[in-house]
């Protein structure tokens, strides 16, 4: 499929373009999300990894692994931005960046993500009523904190605390699930 | 499940809430400090995924779609805050007005309103024109610069570096350097500038550009029928709505490529002109007639390890690191890692390079070459020098009176240390020109190389010792990307383009477009 695509957003297709878009950027932005210096970057980062890839179109082989190819552009984008953040006469960045890369990156399949947001679908429904609330202004409103804290009159410190809680109860109730799920 | 401790916790999620960058230079340097523990950076990467994975799933998509109309967006630049866009609107009211005042079928009353309306546009377009050179429009970037491009903008002629904007009204003009000037209009167009072409960008003619001279290839993204892309030559004009083409302004006249969709090549003498079609040419002469035939054959050879079943790729790095142990033959840095280090700070560096089993059809004539690296630089002051290998290296020779700084094989010296001698090491009289690296930390640079000696590598393959670099003054480090490069587009190649006599068979992956 992507090679086909490929094929068409070199002829010009941007519909084609689009398409090679939305298939590889659940992978692109998860991979930056855990070897980025902060979350935040991640999506610029990934946003920067298909415009190198546009811009350089006509040169990439169809015939290649095209996600392998984003995820390359990728590494090298979180090992720049590493380096940007951080002055190149410490050595912080890049060997936090490479520790990251050797022990904290399974890179999941496309089919191994979905999975995983459909467990946290789930696992989200079980949150208590009061922490989902907390988590939707957090995520869906993108209000702060101390935003949340005023609108639910609690202090900022709790609410901080709720989510830190909740996403502990997330990850381990996706682990659950996973384990579950692989169990024979 | 690996978590944090309560403290990095705490700290994490107040990274998370505010993004404050002292906050997260906090949080890494804890991190760094626990020297990395595995648990602990698994434990932040996942809370860091789990955060990002949380915003997609509560945003219900949105946070999907608003991510790809960001990359189209950015794709297409942002032309709304473009002068020209403000002078299209102008011109659009102004063409307007013009064809009403030839029809005179409208009340008096309404061209006054009219005319009124056109001036507070032109109004509005002059003064934004009047605020000087510093507010004019950018309509596009140079990619890749050559080293002997230059800018001309207002009074002012000066070298142009790549990365720099390009404004309404420049004017670029490639040297005789070989190497091609890239340039990305906004206006959906690549354009590439081959040695000695002039292209202008005229303020007042929307998506147009003005060649006078010279060799140039484009890449022209769908335009509507009545805006197409247009350049002018003194001879015709191309007109074009989204293709692949290239255009030749010489002292005879101009030749039109068509590579791809067709293209309207007019001019005031013929100002219906002729379509050209993909795979055909067009040349407008004086007193000739428009007539399209088929483009001849453009061929080009791309010599890169792992590409069309190519490893002929040699690399190696000679340095005085740690010479007082060896002799004084230093350290050396053979393939087998994706980069090949030069800390110029600490110690003298010079990197080898040559491409071994070249081969081309029978009676092939090299017209060009171009040598291609991937550099990581770290320092905008760092200036590349390089020079063409006279004699032979062994990169077999791996003891420590092997290839080195004192040594090319084993127990065979260079005539000066690290192949410094410019009458022997080196061919006396011939160097590649080498663009200056500019700012960029990642850098893929294009290097002209001498036809005539590319020539001979081809058919004396035993005069082919390629070609070497150093840096022109002690500076910071450089990486070479090396042939062990993961990624195949960032190891280096040659590219040589080429002419057959008619009718020698070549292969397909030679068939080039400029």
């Amino acid at each position: 499929m992507s090679a086909e695509l490929l094929v068409r957003a070199q002829g010009g297709d941007r519909a084609a373009i689009a398409a090679i878009v939305t298939e590889h950027q659940r992978v692109v932005r998860s991979y930056l999300a855990r070897l980025s210096p902060d979350p935040a970057t991640a999506d610029d980062l990934a946003q920067d990894v298909f415009l190198e890839a546009f811009q350089v179109l006509q040169r990439i082989d169809p015939n290649r692994d095209l996600r392998s190819y984003l995820l390359g552009i990728a590494r090298n984008r979180a090992r720049m931005a590493w380096r940007k953040q951080y002055s190149r006469r410490e050595v912080t960045g890049d060997a936090l960046f490479e520790a990251l890369e050797t022990h904290a990156i399974a890179l999941p399949s496309t089919e191994q993500l979905d999975q995983r947001l459909d467990d946290l679908r789930a696992c989200l429904a079980r949150l208590a009523p009061k922490a989902l609330q907390v988590f939707r202004l957090h995520y869906r409103d993108e209000l702060r904190c101390d935003e949340v804290a005023e609108r639910l009159n609690m202090t900022a410190g709790s609410i901080r605390s709720i989510l830190t809680r909740g996403r502990d109860a997330l990850r381990q109730c996706i682990e659950t699930r996973a384990g579950e799920a692989a169990a024979p | 499940m690996k978590t944090l401790p309560p403290d990095l916790q705490e700290l994490l999620a107040r990274c998370l809430d505010s993004g404050a960058a002292a906050d997260w230079q906090e949080l890494h340097s804890k991190l760094a400090d626990e020297r990395v523990h595995p648990d602990l950076l698994e434990a932040y990467a996942e809370t860091c995924a789990l955060h990002h994975d949380l915003r997609c799933i509560l945003n219900g998509g949105a946070n999907d779609d608003a991510f790809l109309r960001g990359v189209e967006s950015a794709l297409d630049g942002d032309r709304k805050n473009s002068g020209r866009f403000v002078l299209d609107v102008t011109s659009r009211a102004h063409e307007g007005l013009l064809k009403q005042a030839k029809t005179q079928r409208r009340p008096n009353l309404l061209r006054i309103a009219a005319v009124a309306a056109a001036a507070i546009v032109l109004l509005v377009a002059g003064a934004y024109m009047l605020r000087g050179p510093a507010q004019s429009a950018v309509i596009g970037r140079l990619v890749h610069a050559t080293p002997d491009l230059k800018l001309t903008r207002g009074s002012t002629v000066r070298a142009a570096a790549a990365g720099e904007s390009l404004l309404a009204d420049d004017l670029l003009q490639n040297g005789t350097s070989g190497d091609v000037a890239e340039v990305e209009l906004d206006e959906r167009a690549t354009l590439k500038l081959a040695t000695g072409a002039r292209a202008g960008f005229p303020a007042n003619k929307a998506y147009s550009v003005e060649l006078t001279q010279g060799l140039l290839s484009a890449s022209v993204g769908p335009h509507a029928k009545d805006h197409p892309f247009v350049v002018h030559t003194p001879n015709a004009d191309a007109e074009v709505l989204g293709t692949r083409f290239s255009l030749d302004v010489t002292a005879a006249g101009t030749r039109l490529n068509v590579y791809e969709s067709r293209v309207r090549l007019r001019r005031d003498a013929d100002p219906t002109g002729i379509v050209v079609e993909a795979g055909f040419a067009a040349e407008a002469r004086p007193g000739t007639q428009l007539v399209a035939v088929p483009i001849p054959v453009d061929l080009a050879a791309t010599f890169q390890n792992g590409r069309d079943g190519y490893s002929g790729t040699r690399e190696a790095n000679i340095t005085t690191q740690n010479a007082e142990f060896t002799n004084g033959n230093g350290k050396t840095q053979f393939e087998g890692d994706d980069q090949l280090l030069c800390n110029f700070k600490e110690y003298e560096c010079r990197f080898l390079i040559r491409f071994e089993g070249l081969s081309l059809p029978a009676n092939a004539k090299v017209e060009s070459a171009q040598l291609e690296i991937d550099l990581e630089n770290w320092s905008a002051t760092n200036s590349l020098q390089g020079a063409y290998l006279n004699v032979p290296w062994n990169l077999k020779a791996r003891e420590m009176d092997g290839l080195g700084w004192l040594h090319r094989d084993d127990g065979v010296d260079w005539s000066a240390p690290g192949a410094g001698d410019a009458n022997k090491d080196r061919i006396p009289g011939a160097a590649p020109k080498i663009p200056t690296l500019g700012e960029a930390n990642e850098v893929r640079i294009r290097i002209p190389l001498d036809a005539s000696i590319v020539q001979r590598w081809i058919e004396t393959p035993a005069s082919n010792s390629g070609v070497i670099f150093w840096l022109a003054h002690r500076g910071d480090q450089l990486r070479f990307h090396t042939t062990d490069a993961p990624e195949q587009n960032r190891r280096p190649s040659l590219v040589i383009h080429y002419s057959v006599p008619a009718g020698t068979p070549v292969p397909d992956a030679h068939r080039n477009q400029f």
